[in-house]
């Protein structure tokens, strides 16, 4: 069973085989492989983190689960959405798949938004791409739209253009347009990062209300272990273009099987934490070119030893855990707690019950 | 228990007196279009005390930079006044800025920014201290390789060129060109935003240990409210140009005073199981408003549950409601805030 997704259960939703991608370089430089052999799996409704530095491969991998990756990557591998192979399916045929079976929402709202039309008709364009209705009942469906993800006023909002609406507001129009088709599976590729704190809360919020009451599956790429702790069931984590741990979130969380999942959990910072004490993993990401045979994150690695100079599988370590560390059952790793009492509860007046 | 409602004196020019006083600053800039005025900055009064780190958090566009680019002398105050070691900026005459200004320096948060592209980073460590004058090629020569020494980088560093340093090791650089100058306070805008999580400790620890070892003072501006936490003696609590809160780090995280302080810290996402996790949760309605058009009273009120009547039309005075903890809020009282009830907010 080694390296085969998790979650036996019926029949997932999205399931990645082998998944790799290389880049043809300028020139005459070599092919660049930035993301190897992925094997994952999605569950109906299930959310899933997508986590890792900067550069390991994970907006590719969103990529090209759209099929919306430059003609200059190379792409092998299966993936089928909805029993679908993707991989077979026609240009038309994923145009159709795209907004009604999956979706894509990105970091940049404002990139994402054409600026010179309202914010209605762009929702109007992508609902049309799949359905066509009377124009009266069209807007209605938009209105419907845009007040399910709190746009307030959506009757007047609806003829705004985007400038006229702030980053948080953005973010919920192009959640609008990509929920309009009602796909299975939403793939979110930072979607709260450019937002402020408070704003972000609201969009993980409506994120993950609109996930529970359409049983909509996603796959939330972030850097951000702590929103991934708040909206997913479960955790993937890349390094340098490979998976190298994938676990239900609160485990991972709690006892990390990979060094590298540990080490990411030891460097947040945290209010508890001793003060002026930072913990960092030392070193840095391998480059496409010169990544070494074996581990990955070996030359970082505080547990490294004889072995680890061999190429690392996915291994099964039990029926929802997978881990690419051939030590990983004789290690113990810290996570992301050492004392069970997290920031202290007592400020200010709130009560526990607050809405 | 103080609850005075003043601007605290200035303790100026003594040897271990606040190395920056702020006093009423506002700072205005005229809008794009040229019609309107902005007030990014709004009668804000703190001091900066010598080899602390001062944290500054709150959302986009609440000040934070702009007051950062005050203390490191960068911005003249459209009101109010700053002294910097004692003397009032106004009153420097250009001879003298010129030399003085060497103690008030910033690191910003694009690694690359400030390192010019081609010049190899050597050059770019002697340009600061060829600005300062004063020194000879060889002296300043050493100074630049030490300093590199100091942050951790080989000197065979010192012939690269930008684009062959990684985002923490340009990083380190940046903090390597101010290391000659003697700085007394480095703003440090969003350092380690761009840098990866996993290295980021790296750097933070470096920026702890050169202010022990040089007495540096730290302005740090951050929007992670963590990290702001876990290097602060102090915090700030900006919002819409104006602070809503400030003090003792362990006070404004435990115990904060000021409802928008409380929205800020229950909004962080925290990495934790859910049943570990905080369970109360404050989620603020509502976008923040724009600074063009602050809202009236307090300007946090079209947001705050606790918000009433008064909140709507009387900005609320700045009070030491405990110790060196200040808040500008009607309804905090040292004890906290009242407890909110349930659907008390409509
Ligand atoms: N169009 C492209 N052509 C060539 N290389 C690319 C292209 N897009 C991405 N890459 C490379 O692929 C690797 C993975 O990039 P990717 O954008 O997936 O990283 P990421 O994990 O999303 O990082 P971040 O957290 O910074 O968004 C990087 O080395 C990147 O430089
Ligand atoms: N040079 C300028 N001209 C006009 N307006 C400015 C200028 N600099 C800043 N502002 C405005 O002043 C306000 C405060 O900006 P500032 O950059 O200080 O915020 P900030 O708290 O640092 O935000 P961020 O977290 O996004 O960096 C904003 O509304 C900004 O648009
Ligand atoms: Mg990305
Ligand atoms: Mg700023």
């Amino acid at each position: 069973m080694t390296g085969a997704p998790l979650g036996a259960a019926p029949e997932p939703l999205l399931n990645v085989r082998d998944l790799s991608i290389s880049f043809r370089g300028r020139r005459g430089q070599p092919l660049l492989q930035v993301v190897r052999d992925l094997n994952f799996a999605i569950q109906p409704g299930e959310r899933v983190g997508l986590v890792g530095e900067s550069g390991c491969g994970k907006s590719v991998t969103g990529l090209s689960l759209m099929r919306l990756l430059p003609s200059t990557a190379q792409i092998s591998g299966q993936v089928h959405l909805g029993g679908v192979d993707m991989a077979q399916a026609s240009t038309t045929q994923i145009r159709r798949m795209r907004g009604k079976s999956i979706a894509m929402i990105f970091q940049e709202p404002m990139s994402a938004l054409d600026p010179v039309f309202t914010i209605g008709s762009q929702i109007s364009e992508a609902l049309r791409l799949h359905e066509r209705l009377p124009r009266a009942e069209e807007r209605e469906r938009v209105i419907a739209a845009l007040a399910e993800v709190g746009i307030p006023a959506p009757q007047k909002r609806i003829d705004d253009y985007p400038h006229q609406l702030s980053g948080g507001m953005r973010q919920r129009v192009m959640i609008a347009i990509a929920l309009i088709n009602r796909p299975q599976l939403i793939i979110a590729d930072e979607p709260t990062t450019a937002l402020d704190v408070t704003i972000q809360a609201q969009i993980m919020e409506l994120l993950t209300r609109l996930s529970e009451e359409r049983g909509m599956a996603m796959l939330f790429i972030t850097h951000d272990l702590g929103v991934v702790a708040e909206t997913c069931q479960r955790m993937i984590t890349m390094y340098a273009g490979q998976i190298i741990e994938d676990a239900p979130v609160d485990d991972a969380l709690m006892q990390p099987r990979h060094p590298y999942t540990s080490g990411l959990l030891r460097s947040l910072p945290h209010f508890n934490h001793e003060r002026g004490k930072f913990a960092y993993i030392s070193g840095r990401v391998p480059a496409p070119q010169d990544m070494p045979e074996g581990c990955r994150f070996a030359a970082r690695c505080a547990y490294s030893a004889d072995g680890c100079e061999n190429p690392q599988d996915l291994r099964s370590i039990d029926a929802k855990r997978r881990v690419r560390c051939w030590r990983s059952e004789e290690l113990s790793l810290d996570g992301a707690v050492e004392t069970p009492a997290p920031v202290s509860s007592q400020t200010s007046g709130l009560s526990e019950q607050m809405p | 228990m103080t609850n005075s409602t003043a601007t605290p004196p200035l303790a100026s020019g003594t040897a271990d007196g606040p190395v920056a006083e702020v006093r009423d600053l506002s700072i205005r800039f005229r809008t794009l279009d040229g019609t309107g005025e902005l007030r990014a900055v709004d009668d804000v009064s703190f001091d900066i005390r010598r080899g602390e780190t001062f944290g500054i958090i709150g959302e986009s566009g609440s000040g934070k930079s702009t007051i950062g680019r005050v203390l490191a002398g960068l911005l003249d105050p459209s009101d109010g006044t700053v002294h910097f070691d004692g003397h009032d900026r106004a009153d420097f005459s250009r001879r003298e800025w010129r030399q003085a200004r060497r103690a008030y320096q910033m690191v910003f948060q694009d690694p690359s920014a400030a390192l010019n592209p081609r010049m190899t980073i050597l050059d770019s460590l002697l340009e600061p201290m060829r600005f300062m004058g004063g020194m000879d090629r060889a002296e300043m020569r050493q100074r630049a390789l030490d300093a590199l020494e100091r942050v951790g980088l080989r000197h065979d560093m010192a012939l690269r060129y930008p684009h062959e340093l990684s985002g923490g090791q340009k990083q380190r650089v940046n903090i390597a060109r101010i290391l000659p100058l003697n700085p007394k306070l480095v703003v440090c805008d969003e350092v380690v935003a761009a840098l990866d999580v996993s290295i980021r400790g790296e750097i933070l620890n470096l920026f702890v240990e050169l202010q022990r070892d040089f007495g540096l003072a730290y302005a740090f501006i951050a929007h992670d409210i963590a990290i702001v936490a876990q290097i602060s003696d102090r915090i700030a609590v900006t919002y819409l140009g104006k602070f809503m809160e400030l003090g003792r780090t362990d006070d404004v995280i435990d115990r904060p005073l000021h409802p928008y302080t409380v929205a800020l810290l229950s909004a962080e996402p925290q990495p934790l199981p859910a049943h570990l996790r905080d369970r109360t949760q404050l989620r603020l309605e509502g976008d923040i408003p724009s600074p063009l058009d602050p809202p009236s009273g307090c300007r946090f009120h079209t947001r705050c549950p606790w918000a009433t009547e008064i909140c709507k039309h009387e900005s609320p005075a700045w009070r030491e409601l405990r110790p060196d903890h200040f808040t500008a809020c009607h309804h905090a009282t040292p004890d906290g805030l009242p407890p909110l009830e349930i659907g008390s907010d409509g």
